[in-house]
Protein backbone atom coordinates (compact mmCIF):
# COMPACT_ATOMS: atom_id res chain seq x y z
CA UNK A 1 0.00 0.00 0.00
CA UNK A 2 1.59 3.26 -1.04
CA UNK A 3 1.32 6.58 0.71
CA UNK A 4 -1.14 9.36 -0.15
CA UNK A 5 -0.85 13.10 -0.31
CA UNK A 6 -3.15 15.22 1.87
CA UNK A 7 -5.38 16.09 -1.07
CA UNK A 8 -5.63 12.46 -2.15
CA UNK A 9 -6.60 11.47 1.36
CA UNK A 10 -9.25 14.17 1.66
CA UNK A 11 -10.68 13.31 -1.73
CA UNK A 12 -10.64 9.62 -0.83
CA UNK A 13 -12.43 10.26 2.46
CA UNK A 14 -15.16 12.27 0.77
CA UNK A 15 -15.58 9.55 -1.83
CA UNK A 16 -15.38 6.83 0.87
CA UNK A 17 -12.59 5.04 -0.92
CA UNK A 18 -11.71 1.81 0.77
CA UNK A 19 -7.97 2.02 0.06
CA UNK A 20 -7.75 5.46 1.66
CA UNK A 21 -9.62 4.45 4.80
CA UNK A 22 -7.57 1.28 5.00
CA UNK A 23 -4.42 3.37 4.74
CA UNK A 24 -5.58 5.59 7.58
CA UNK A 25 -6.23 2.60 9.80
CA UNK A 26 -2.78 1.24 9.05
CA UNK A 27 -0.92 4.48 9.27
CA UNK A 28 -2.70 6.64 11.83
CA UNK A 29 -4.09 4.19 14.35
CA UNK A 30 -0.79 3.46 16.18
CA UNK A 31 -0.46 7.17 17.07
CA UNK A 32 -3.97 7.36 18.43
CA UNK A 33 -3.54 4.12 20.35
CA UNK A 34 -0.31 5.38 21.91
CA UNK A 35 -1.93 8.70 22.85
CA UNK A 36 -5.01 7.07 24.39
CA UNK A 37 -3.08 4.39 26.24
CA UNK A 38 -0.69 6.97 27.59
CA UNK A 39 -3.68 8.78 29.01
CA UNK A 40 -5.40 6.01 30.91
CA UNK A 41 -7.37 4.61 28.00
CA UNK A 42 -7.75 1.10 26.66
CA UNK A 43 -7.52 -0.35 23.16
CA UNK A 44 -11.31 -0.24 22.97
CA UNK A 45 -11.26 3.47 23.87
CA UNK A 46 -8.65 4.05 21.18
CA UNK A 47 -10.76 2.23 18.59
CA UNK A 48 -13.84 4.26 19.52
CA UNK A 49 -11.95 7.54 19.45
CA UNK A 50 -10.31 6.60 16.15
CA UNK A 51 -13.67 5.83 14.56
CA UNK A 52 -15.22 9.00 15.96
CA UNK A 53 -12.22 10.94 14.66
CA UNK A 54 -12.71 9.50 11.18
CA UNK A 55 -16.40 10.43 11.24
CA UNK A 56 -15.56 13.97 12.39
CA UNK A 57 -12.95 14.26 9.65
CA UNK A 58 -15.40 12.94 7.08
CA UNK A 59 -18.09 15.42 8.12
CA UNK A 60 -15.64 18.30 7.91
CA UNK A 61 -14.37 17.24 4.51
CA UNK A 62 -17.88 16.70 3.22
CA UNK A 63 -19.20 19.98 4.59
CA UNK A 64 -16.12 21.87 3.34
CA UNK A 65 -15.19 22.93 6.86
CA UNK A 66 -11.66 21.60 6.64
CA UNK A 67 -8.97 24.27 6.74
CA UNK A 68 -5.68 22.46 6.62
CA UNK A 69 -2.41 24.21 7.40
CA UNK A 70 -0.45 21.16 8.55
CA UNK A 71 -0.24 17.50 7.63
CA UNK A 72 -3.53 15.61 7.69
CA UNK A 73 -2.01 13.20 10.18
CA UNK A 74 -1.32 16.03 12.62
CA UNK A 75 -4.78 17.42 12.06
CA UNK A 76 -6.40 14.04 12.61
CA UNK A 77 -4.28 13.49 15.70
CA UNK A 78 -5.53 16.83 17.04
CA UNK A 79 -9.14 15.82 16.37
CA UNK A 80 -8.69 12.56 18.26
CA UNK A 81 -6.81 14.21 21.08
CA UNK A 82 -9.57 16.77 21.38
CA UNK A 83 -12.17 13.99 21.48
CA UNK A 84 -10.20 12.05 24.06
CA UNK A 85 -9.81 15.17 26.20
CA UNK A 86 -13.56 15.65 26.17
CA UNK A 87 -14.13 12.03 27.07
CA UNK A 88 -11.55 12.09 29.87
CA UNK A 89 -13.19 15.16 31.28
CA UNK A 90 -16.67 13.71 31.00
CA UNK A 91 -16.08 10.10 31.90
CA UNK A 92 -12.95 9.84 33.95
CA UNK A 93 -12.38 13.36 35.24
CA UNK A 94 -8.70 12.93 34.56
CA UNK A 95 -5.97 15.23 33.38
CA UNK A 96 -4.46 14.81 29.95
CA UNK A 97 -0.72 14.26 29.78
CA UNK A 98 1.24 15.63 26.85
CA UNK A 99 2.26 13.11 24.28
CA UNK A 100 5.77 12.82 22.97
CA UNK A 101 5.17 11.01 19.71
CA UNK A 102 3.87 13.91 17.67
CA UNK A 103 6.43 16.67 17.69
CA UNK A 104 4.69 19.28 15.57
CA UNK A 105 3.52 22.38 17.34
CA UNK A 106 -0.15 22.01 18.06
CA UNK A 107 -0.92 25.70 18.00
CA UNK A 108 -0.83 25.51 14.23
CA UNK A 109 -3.86 23.30 14.09
CA UNK A 110 -5.65 23.94 17.33
CA UNK A 111 -9.29 23.08 16.82
CA UNK A 112 -12.40 24.98 17.58
CA UNK A 113 -14.26 23.21 20.35
CA UNK A 114 -17.61 23.48 18.66
CA UNK A 115 -16.50 21.66 15.56
CA UNK A 116 -15.99 18.35 17.30
CA UNK A 117 -18.50 17.25 19.87
CA UNK A 118 -17.50 13.99 21.43
CA UNK A 119 -21.04 13.37 22.63
CA UNK A 120 -22.49 13.90 19.19
CA UNK A 121 -20.05 11.46 17.63
CA UNK A 122 -20.58 8.94 20.42
CA UNK A 123 -24.31 9.26 19.76
CA UNK A 124 -23.76 8.49 16.07
CA UNK A 125 -21.73 5.44 17.04
CA UNK A 126 -24.52 4.30 19.34
CA UNK A 127 -27.21 4.84 16.67
CA UNK A 128 -25.14 2.97 14.12
CA UNK A 129 -24.47 0.04 16.46
CA UNK A 130 -28.19 -0.45 17.13
CA UNK A 131 -29.21 0.13 13.53
CA UNK A 132 -26.88 -2.70 12.50
CA UNK A 133 -28.32 -4.82 15.32
CA UNK A 134 -31.86 -4.68 13.92
CA UNK A 135 -33.26 -7.60 11.91
CA UNK A 136 -32.34 -7.39 8.26
CA UNK A 137 -35.86 -6.62 7.01
CA UNK A 138 -36.08 -3.71 9.44
CA UNK A 139 -32.76 -2.36 8.23
CA UNK A 140 -33.97 -2.60 4.64
CA UNK A 141 -37.22 -0.77 5.40
CA UNK A 142 -35.38 2.01 7.23
CA UNK A 143 -32.76 2.31 4.49
CA UNK A 144 -35.48 2.67 1.89
CA UNK A 145 -37.12 5.28 4.05
CA UNK A 146 -33.80 7.14 4.15
CA UNK A 147 -33.66 6.98 0.37
CA UNK A 148 -37.17 8.45 0.31
CA UNK A 149 -38.58 5.54 -1.62
CA UNK A 150 -42.42 5.69 -1.55
CA UNK A 151 -44.13 3.14 0.69
CA UNK A 152 -45.87 1.61 -2.29
CA UNK A 153 -42.53 0.88 -3.93
CA UNK A 154 -41.11 -0.41 -0.63
CA UNK A 155 -44.02 -2.84 -0.40
CA UNK A 156 -43.34 -4.03 -3.94
CA UNK A 157 -39.63 -4.49 -3.44
CA UNK A 158 -39.89 -6.26 -0.10
CA UNK A 159 -42.98 -8.27 -1.01
CA UNK A 160 -45.32 -6.69 1.57
CA UNK A 161 -49.09 -6.87 1.16
CA UNK A 162 -49.55 -3.16 0.58
CA UNK A 163 -48.16 0.27 1.38
CA UNK A 164 -49.98 0.43 4.72
CA UNK A 165 -48.10 -2.64 5.85
CA UNK A 166 -44.83 -1.02 4.73
CA UNK A 167 -45.72 2.08 6.70
CA UNK A 168 -46.54 0.06 9.82
CA UNK A 169 -43.36 -1.93 9.41
CA UNK A 170 -41.29 1.22 9.25
CA UNK A 171 -43.04 2.57 12.34
CA UNK A 172 -42.34 -0.59 14.33
CA UNK A 173 -38.75 -0.80 13.13
CA UNK A 174 -38.03 2.75 14.12
CA UNK A 175 -39.66 2.19 17.49
CA UNK A 176 -37.60 -0.96 17.99
CA UNK A 177 -34.50 1.03 17.18
CA UNK A 178 -35.43 3.74 19.68
CA UNK A 179 -36.11 1.11 22.36
CA UNK A 180 -32.68 -0.47 21.83
CA UNK A 181 -30.98 2.90 22.01
CA UNK A 182 -32.83 3.90 25.18
CA UNK A 183 -31.87 0.65 26.87
CA UNK A 184 -28.19 1.08 26.09
CA UNK A 185 -26.23 1.94 29.26
CA UNK A 186 -23.98 4.17 27.15
CA UNK A 187 -26.84 6.51 26.24
CA UNK A 188 -26.55 8.83 29.28
CA UNK A 189 -22.95 9.52 28.25
CA UNK A 190 -24.08 10.63 24.80
CA UNK A 191 -26.78 13.14 25.64
CA UNK B 1 -48.71 3.03 30.11
CA UNK B 2 -51.26 4.28 27.57
CA UNK B 3 -50.04 7.82 28.14
CA UNK B 4 -46.50 6.71 27.38
CA UNK B 5 -47.63 4.99 24.21
CA UNK B 6 -49.51 8.12 23.18
CA UNK B 7 -46.49 10.30 23.80
CA UNK B 8 -44.25 7.96 21.82
CA UNK B 9 -46.77 8.03 19.00
CA UNK B 10 -46.94 11.82 19.12
CA UNK B 11 -43.15 12.14 19.07
CA UNK B 12 -42.97 9.80 16.11
CA UNK B 13 -45.68 11.64 14.21
CA UNK B 14 -44.09 15.00 15.02
CA UNK B 15 -40.82 13.95 13.43
CA UNK B 16 -42.66 12.52 10.46
CA UNK B 17 -44.32 15.91 9.99
CA UNK B 18 -47.75 14.42 10.59
CA UNK B 19 -48.89 16.77 13.38
CA UNK B 20 -50.74 19.97 12.62
CA UNK B 21 -53.17 22.49 14.11
CA UNK B 22 -54.24 22.01 17.69
CA UNK B 23 -52.53 18.63 17.94
CA UNK B 24 -49.20 20.25 17.07
CA UNK B 25 -49.74 23.14 19.49
CA UNK B 26 -50.59 20.72 22.33
CA UNK B 27 -47.54 18.67 21.59
CA UNK B 28 -45.21 21.67 21.58
CA UNK B 29 -46.72 22.81 24.88
CA UNK B 30 -46.10 19.38 26.36
CA UNK B 31 -42.49 19.37 25.12
CA UNK B 32 -41.90 22.80 26.64
CA UNK B 33 -43.28 21.81 30.03
CA UNK B 34 -41.98 18.27 30.45
CA UNK B 35 -38.18 17.76 30.37
CA UNK B 36 -38.52 13.96 29.98
CA UNK B 37 -40.70 14.33 26.89
CA UNK B 38 -38.35 16.99 25.57
CA UNK B 39 -35.35 14.66 26.00
CA UNK B 40 -37.18 11.83 24.22
CA UNK B 41 -38.25 14.12 21.40
CA UNK B 42 -34.71 15.42 20.97
CA UNK B 43 -33.27 11.93 20.93
CA UNK B 44 -35.75 10.80 18.32
CA UNK B 45 -35.12 13.97 16.32
CA UNK B 46 -31.39 13.25 16.35
CA UNK B 47 -32.07 9.71 15.25
CA UNK B 48 -34.30 10.88 12.40
CA UNK B 49 -31.61 13.29 11.22
CA UNK B 50 -29.04 10.52 11.48
CA UNK B 51 -31.21 8.13 9.46
CA UNK B 52 -31.70 10.73 6.75
CA UNK B 53 -27.95 11.30 6.36
CA UNK B 54 -27.37 8.54 3.85
CA UNK B 55 -23.82 9.71 3.08
CA UNK B 56 -22.82 9.39 6.71
CA UNK B 57 -24.40 5.93 6.94
CA UNK B 58 -22.52 4.82 3.85
CA UNK B 59 -19.30 6.11 5.40
CA UNK B 60 -19.98 4.23 8.65
CA UNK B 61 -20.71 1.13 6.61
CA UNK B 62 -17.36 1.50 4.87
CA UNK B 63 -15.60 1.92 8.22
CA UNK B 64 -17.15 -1.34 9.39
CA UNK B 65 -15.89 -3.10 6.29
CA UNK B 66 -12.39 -1.71 6.53
CA UNK B 67 -11.97 -1.90 10.26
CA UNK B 68 -9.78 -4.95 10.32
CA UNK B 69 -7.75 -3.65 13.21
CA UNK B 70 -10.68 -3.87 15.50
CA UNK B 71 -9.97 -6.49 18.07
CA UNK B 72 -12.97 -8.34 19.46
CA UNK B 73 -14.08 -7.47 22.95
CA UNK B 74 -13.66 -9.93 25.74
CA UNK B 75 -17.18 -11.34 25.43
CA UNK B 76 -18.70 -14.37 27.07
CA UNK B 77 -17.35 -16.76 24.45
CA UNK B 78 -13.86 -15.45 24.90
CA UNK B 79 -14.16 -15.70 28.65
CA UNK B 80 -15.24 -19.32 28.33
CA UNK B 81 -12.35 -20.02 25.99
CA UNK B 82 -9.93 -18.33 28.37
CA UNK B 83 -11.30 -20.36 31.29
CA UNK B 84 -10.95 -23.56 29.26
CA UNK B 85 -7.40 -22.64 28.33
CA UNK B 86 -6.53 -21.95 31.96
CA UNK B 87 -7.93 -25.32 33.02
CA UNK B 88 -5.91 -27.03 30.28
CA UNK B 89 -2.75 -25.20 31.29
CA UNK B 90 -3.34 -26.07 34.94
CA UNK B 91 -3.87 -29.75 34.11
CA UNK B 92 -0.85 -29.80 31.83
CA UNK B 93 1.30 -28.12 34.44
CA UNK B 94 0.14 -30.55 37.10
CA UNK B 95 0.99 -33.49 34.88
CA UNK B 96 4.36 -32.05 33.95
CA UNK B 97 5.50 -31.12 37.42
CA UNK B 98 4.20 -34.17 39.14
CA UNK B 99 7.36 -35.94 38.05
CA UNK B 100 10.10 -34.68 40.39
CA UNK B 101 13.01 -35.23 38.00
CA UNK B 102 11.87 -32.49 35.66
CA UNK B 103 11.15 -28.91 36.31
CA UNK B 104 10.64 -25.89 34.11
CA UNK B 105 13.79 -23.96 33.64
CA UNK B 106 13.29 -20.22 33.35
CA UNK B 107 14.40 -18.82 30.06
CA UNK B 108 17.98 -17.83 29.60
CA UNK B 109 19.53 -18.86 32.81
CA UNK B 110 22.18 -20.36 30.64
CA UNK B 111 21.87 -19.18 27.05
CA UNK B 112 23.63 -21.23 24.45
CA UNK B 113 24.65 -19.99 21.03
CA UNK B 114 23.46 -22.19 18.24
CA UNK B 115 24.80 -21.72 14.80
CA UNK B 116 22.61 -21.85 11.74
CA UNK B 117 19.35 -21.79 13.62
CA UNK B 118 17.76 -19.05 11.54
CA UNK B 119 17.31 -18.32 7.88
CA UNK B 120 19.94 -17.22 5.45
CA UNK B 121 19.76 -13.47 5.59
CA UNK B 122 23.27 -12.24 5.69
CA UNK B 123 26.56 -13.38 6.99
CA UNK B 124 26.00 -11.19 10.03
CA UNK B 125 22.86 -13.02 11.18
CA UNK B 126 23.10 -14.36 14.69
CA UNK B 127 20.53 -16.38 16.54
CA UNK B 128 20.88 -17.29 20.16
CA UNK B 129 18.04 -19.48 21.16
CA UNK B 130 18.06 -21.73 24.15
CA UNK B 131 15.39 -24.33 24.50
CA UNK B 132 15.18 -26.69 27.32
CA UNK B 133 14.61 -29.62 25.01
CA UNK B 134 17.20 -28.67 22.45
CA UNK B 135 20.81 -29.89 22.15
CA UNK B 136 23.08 -27.88 24.35
CA UNK B 137 20.27 -27.07 26.72
CA UNK B 138 19.40 -30.33 28.38
CA UNK B 139 16.62 -30.94 30.78
CA UNK B 140 17.86 -30.28 34.22
CA UNK B 141 17.22 -32.94 36.81
CA UNK B 142 15.87 -31.34 39.89
CA UNK B 143 17.76 -31.81 43.06
CA UNK B 144 15.61 -32.55 46.03
CA UNK B 145 15.31 -29.50 48.23
CA UNK B 146 17.28 -29.41 51.40
CA UNK B 147 15.33 -29.56 54.62
CA UNK B 148 13.97 -26.10 55.32
CA UNK B 149 14.81 -24.82 51.80
CA UNK B 150 11.94 -23.05 50.08
CA UNK B 151 10.73 -25.07 47.12
CA UNK B 152 9.99 -23.07 43.97
CA UNK B 153 6.50 -23.64 42.67
CA UNK B 154 6.38 -24.73 39.00
CA UNK B 155 3.84 -22.07 38.05
CA UNK B 156 6.16 -19.39 39.45
CA UNK B 157 8.97 -20.67 37.27
CA UNK B 158 6.83 -20.62 34.13
CA UNK B 159 5.42 -17.21 34.99
CA UNK B 160 8.95 -15.80 34.87
CA UNK B 161 8.87 -16.20 31.09
CA UNK B 162 5.80 -13.98 30.77
CA UNK B 163 6.88 -11.14 33.01
CA UNK B 164 6.75 -7.95 30.87
CA UNK B 165 9.91 -6.03 30.26
CA UNK B 166 8.86 -2.52 31.22
CA UNK B 167 10.94 -0.40 28.84
CA UNK B 168 10.09 -2.58 25.82
CA UNK B 169 6.45 -2.83 26.81
CA UNK B 170 6.15 0.95 26.64
CA UNK B 171 7.47 0.98 23.10
CA UNK B 172 5.20 -1.72 21.68
CA UNK B 173 3.17 -0.25 18.85
CA UNK B 174 5.54 2.64 18.34
CA UNK B 175 6.01 3.51 14.71
CA UNK B 176 8.41 6.15 13.53
CA UNK B 177 6.95 8.27 10.79
CA UNK B 178 10.31 9.77 9.92
CA UNK B 179 11.55 6.48 8.54
CA UNK B 180 10.86 5.19 5.06
CA UNK B 181 9.94 1.80 6.51
CA UNK B 182 6.33 0.76 6.96
CA UNK B 183 5.44 -2.66 8.30
CA UNK B 184 2.45 -4.25 6.56
CA UNK B 185 2.25 -7.41 8.59
CA UNK B 186 2.06 -8.82 11.20
CA UNK B 187 0.49 -6.64 13.92
CA UNK B 188 2.46 -5.34 16.85
CA UNK B 189 0.88 -7.62 19.44
CA UNK B 190 0.89 -11.27 18.50
CA UNK B 191 -0.03 -14.46 20.23
CA UNK B 192 1.42 -17.59 18.64
CA UNK B 193 2.32 -21.17 19.40
CA UNK B 194 5.77 -22.71 19.14
CA UNK B 195 6.25 -24.09 15.65
CA UNK B 196 4.41 -21.27 13.90
CA UNK B 197 6.22 -19.18 11.33
CA UNK B 198 5.70 -15.45 11.33
CA UNK B 199 5.95 -13.63 8.07
CA UNK B 200 6.99 -10.00 8.15
CA UNK B 201 6.22 -7.85 5.12
CA UNK B 202 7.04 -4.20 4.71
CA UNK B 203 7.41 -1.27 2.37
CA UNK B 204 10.68 0.59 2.38
CA UNK B 205 12.57 3.13 0.40
CA UNK B 206 16.28 2.49 0.15
CA UNK B 207 17.38 4.88 2.85
CA UNK B 208 19.27 2.92 5.45
CA UNK B 209 20.23 -0.62 6.26
CA UNK B 210 17.36 -2.55 7.83
CA UNK B 211 18.05 -4.59 10.96
CA UNK B 212 15.83 -6.80 13.04
CA UNK B 213 16.16 -7.89 16.66
CA UNK B 214 14.24 -10.21 18.93
CA UNK B 215 14.64 -9.60 22.64
CA UNK B 216 13.39 -11.83 25.40
CA UNK B 217 11.55 -10.65 28.48
CA UNK B 218 14.82 -10.35 30.35
CA UNK B 219 16.21 -7.84 27.89
CA UNK B 220 18.61 -10.21 26.16
CA UNK B 221 18.91 -10.18 22.38
CA UNK B 222 17.89 -13.55 21.00
CA UNK B 223 17.96 -12.91 17.27
CA UNK B 224 19.95 -10.33 15.41
CA UNK B 225 19.66 -9.87 11.66
CA UNK B 226 21.38 -7.06 9.83
CA UNK B 227 21.20 -5.68 6.32
CA UNK B 228 17.97 -7.50 5.53
CA UNK B 229 17.25 -7.48 1.79
CA UNK B 230 13.87 -7.45 0.04
CA UNK B 231 10.50 -6.65 1.51
CA UNK B 232 9.71 -9.72 3.58
CA UNK B 233 11.22 -12.32 5.83
CA UNK B 234 10.12 -15.38 7.75
CA UNK B 235 10.63 -15.87 11.42
CA UNK B 236 10.22 -19.55 12.29
CA UNK B 237 9.34 -20.21 15.92
CA UNK B 238 10.22 -23.89 15.92
CA UNK B 239 12.75 -23.63 18.70
CA UNK B 240 11.08 -21.02 20.83
CA UNK B 241 10.31 -21.51 24.48
CA UNK B 242 6.97 -20.36 25.87
CA UNK B 243 7.23 -16.78 26.97
CA UNK B 244 7.09 -13.14 26.07
CA UNK B 245 9.36 -11.69 23.40
CA UNK B 246 9.78 -8.30 21.78
CA UNK B 247 10.92 -7.48 18.27
CA UNK B 248 12.12 -4.30 16.69
CA UNK B 249 13.09 -3.04 13.28
CA UNK B 250 15.89 -0.54 12.97
CA UNK B 251 16.53 1.51 9.86
CA UNK B 252 20.08 2.85 9.85
CA UNK B 253 20.42 3.91 13.46
CA UNK B 254 16.75 4.74 13.94
CA UNK B 255 14.23 2.55 15.73
CA UNK B 256 11.25 2.34 13.39
CA UNK B 257 8.88 -0.33 14.67
CA UNK B 258 8.40 -2.31 17.87
CA UNK B 259 6.10 -5.20 18.68
CA UNK B 260 5.76 -8.16 20.95
CA UNK B 261 5.09 -11.87 20.61
CA UNK B 262 3.50 -14.09 23.19
CA UNK B 263 4.47 -17.70 22.61
CA UNK B 264 2.18 -20.10 24.35
CA UNK B 265 1.48 -23.76 23.72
Amino acid sequence: MGSFSNSHLIEGIIEKRRAVIQFMYEDYFPYILAMVEKNSGTIQDAQDIFQDGLVALYLRCRDRELLLNCSLRSYFYAICKNLWLQRLERKYRMVFQPDLIIHEREERYRLQETLTSEKRLARYRLFWKHLKGLPEDCQKVLMMYMDRIPYKKVAEILGFVDENYAKMKKYHCKKALIRRIRRDPELPNCI
Amino acid sequence: MDDNLNIDELIYRYHEGELSGKELEDFLRLVASDPAVRADAELEGDLSDFLRDRDLLDFLDMLDKVNTRKRPGFGLNNLLLAALLLVMIALGSFWLFRNPIYRVHPMLHNPVTQQGAGQNYSSGATEVFPHRNSPGYPLIPATLPERGEKKEKPEELLAVNFRPLAYMEEMVGVVSRAASFRLLQPGCDLSVTPGDTLQYRWLKENRGELSFRVINNQGETMISRDDIPGASMDLPLTRWEEGLYYWKFIEGDQLVNVGKIVVRK
